[in-house]
């Protein structure tokens, strides 16, 4: 066992001299794997943080009936107790218009000019929140119909821009994964194509090994390490270019947030993150040059 | 340790036809046997020495080496059959990225012993060619007497039944050739079988070994055992 894995540690330290001694290819091609992970790893931080400002804003949708200033408060609890019985409906609030002045005057500062007004212009509201899981379109459904009922003024859906956001969300997901597989499938050809021509460019030390009795698996392993080796470190460029980018936007993001009465700051990729993105580099560097040895050693290896 | 029944090995030539590299050739070596193989440029002296080191199958006929037939002996086995076999190349193929000692060590790194065996086998095997403190050199600063050392050292290193030898001194000058065939020689008389392809006449008949002709592929004489 140990003299298995000590050759083991040998083939390694050889691919790592070999990479090391070639400091003008493996540099830039170091680089394009960095890019290549940074882009999806960027863009799913992004996500993350999208979808943790957006988990604090509630995403329950309501349904805002503004009654007519003619329904008495009585009739409107009745119409109240009647929607209620709907059965996509969860909950009805009644907002009554005193109540609705006493909030618009707390929270709007207009409170004087409203002094100044004769009567109560707002009119009492019945508040209608559908199930949690129901779609934009049973919403709209809903809508019409309780629009309809006598006394209502005008029913409007509220958080729609939120149902929208998250919508975006998912799509901007979807986007993310897609171009996660594309910048794999590049991972893979551009380790492979580096693996490809290192293999050409070792024939005939390919060939030695072979004629001294060399199995196949003894000359695809330093090759194969080559490639991990490339994409391990790829992934460790990629966190890094992540976390600089981050550090780069971060104060520019959090003054926006706070703009919007937000104190979110940005988040990075985390160890666990950073470490999944490390290993995903090295085994996406495996796998292209496990193709690549696969391919190119069927041309070169005799018989 | 060989033997050859009817071996035949056919290429395309490129327009359709065939040629033909090796036609019929029967022979059989014992082992601890010294043969040479003759005959002019593109008689099929590499070719025969190709099918027995299995860089190639023939196209007909059956080649036993080592109680293995070669024609049916599975790829992964292969690897297995060329350890049994020390290959000396006339342009020697040592890598020049190496130094002397893993030049020497690799076919039994290759077949998975272990360092310190490693290192007494080639420490060894370079005090049999004469290399004795020039392990830690490139194979490039050596003079090419001593590259073929090389060369050789690495064939033997694995102790093999049978060294395949492919115009060993064909870059050397006559007094590197008599030092190379003396140090083939002597591996014969410990016990290895050796088969050398040779255009060096001059040392076939100084050794005065056993001589197979080829002439267009074909085996047209054979002085037997010497």
């Amino acid at each position: 066992m140990k003299n298995f894995l000590a050759r083991r540690a040998q083939v390694f330290f050889y691919a790592l001299g070999q990479l090391w001694r070639q400091p003008l290819s493996t540099l830039p091609t170091l680089a394009v794997l960095g890019i290549a992970l940074a882009l999806p790893a960027g863009l799913y931080t992004a996500l993350s943080n999208l979808e943790r400002l957006s988990a604090g804003w509630d995403r329950g949708t309501q349904i805002s009936l503004f009654l007519k200033h003619s329904i008495s408060e009585a009739h409107a609890l009745r119409l109240a107790q009647e929607i209620r019985t709907i059965h996509d409906v969860v909950t009805v609030d009644f907002i009554s218009r005193d109540t609705a002045l006493q909030e618009f005057r707390k929270h709007s500062g207009f409170g004087p000019a409203l002094q100044l007004l004769g009567s109560n212009p707002l009119p009492a509201v019945l508040v209608v929140r559908p199930q949690a899981n129901a779609s934009a379109a049973s919403i709209e459904a809903l809508r019409k119909r309780v629009a309809g009922t006598t006394g209502v003024e005008l029913a409007e859906v509220d958080n729609l821009w939120l149902q929208r956001l998250a919508l975006l969300l998912q799509l901007f997901e979807r986007v993310v994964w897609m171009l996660s597989v594309l910048f794999a499938a590049a991972v893979l050809l551009i380790v492979g194509n580096t693996i490809r021509l290192a293999v050409a460019g070792r024939r005939t030390e390919i060939e030695v090994i072979e004629l001294v009795g060399g199995t196949p698996s003894f000359i695809r392993r330093p090759f194969l390490y080559q490639g991990a080796v490339q994409g391990t470190l790829g992934g460790l460029i990629a966190w890094i270019l992540v976390e600089i980018g981050l550090a780069l936007l971060d104060a520019p993001a959090s003054d926006l947030a706070r703009l919007y009465g937000s104190q979110h700051r940005l988040a990075g990729l985390g160890y666990e993150e950073g470490l999944l993105l490390i290993l995903i580099g090295g085994v996406l560097g495996w796998l292209g040059s496990r193709l690549a040895v696969g391919w190119q050693l069927r041309q070169t290896l005799l018989h | 340790m060989i033997e050859l029944q009817n071996v035949s090995m056919r290429y395309p030539d490129g327009r359709g036809n065939f040629y033909d590299a090796l036609r019929g050739v029967n022979f059989s070596l014992a082992n601890g046997e010294m043969a040479f193989l003759t005959g002019h440029s593109g008689a099929g002296k590499s070719t025969l020495l190709r099918l027995l080191a299995l860089i190639e199958r023939p196209t007909r006929g059956q080649i036993i080496v080592n109680q293995r037939n070669l024609g049916r002996l599975p790829r992964r086995q292969v690897p297995l059959h060329r350890r049994d076999l020390g290959i000396i190349f006339q342009d020697n193929k040592l890598l020049t990225d190496r130094t002397v000692f893993d030049n020497v060590a690799l076919p039994l790194v290759a077949s998975g012993m272990d360092r310190h065996e490693i290192s007494k086998r080639v420490r060894a095997a370079l005090d049999l060619v004469g290399l004795t403190g020039k392990e830690g050199l490139t194979p490039i600063v050596l003079s090419g007497g001593e590259q073929q050392r090389a060369g050789i050292a690495r064939a033997i290193v694995n102790r093999p039944a049978l060294i395949l030898a492919d115009e060993p001194t064909g870059n050397l000058d006559a007094k590197l050739s008599d030092t190379i065939f003396d140090l083939l020689l002597g591996f014969h008389r410990h016990g290895t079988a050796v088969l050398v392809a040779s255009h060096d006449l001059r040392q076939v008949e100084r050794l005065g070994k056993r001589r197979l002709i080829l002439e267009h592929g074909e085996l047209t004489g054979d002085t037997g055992q010497a």
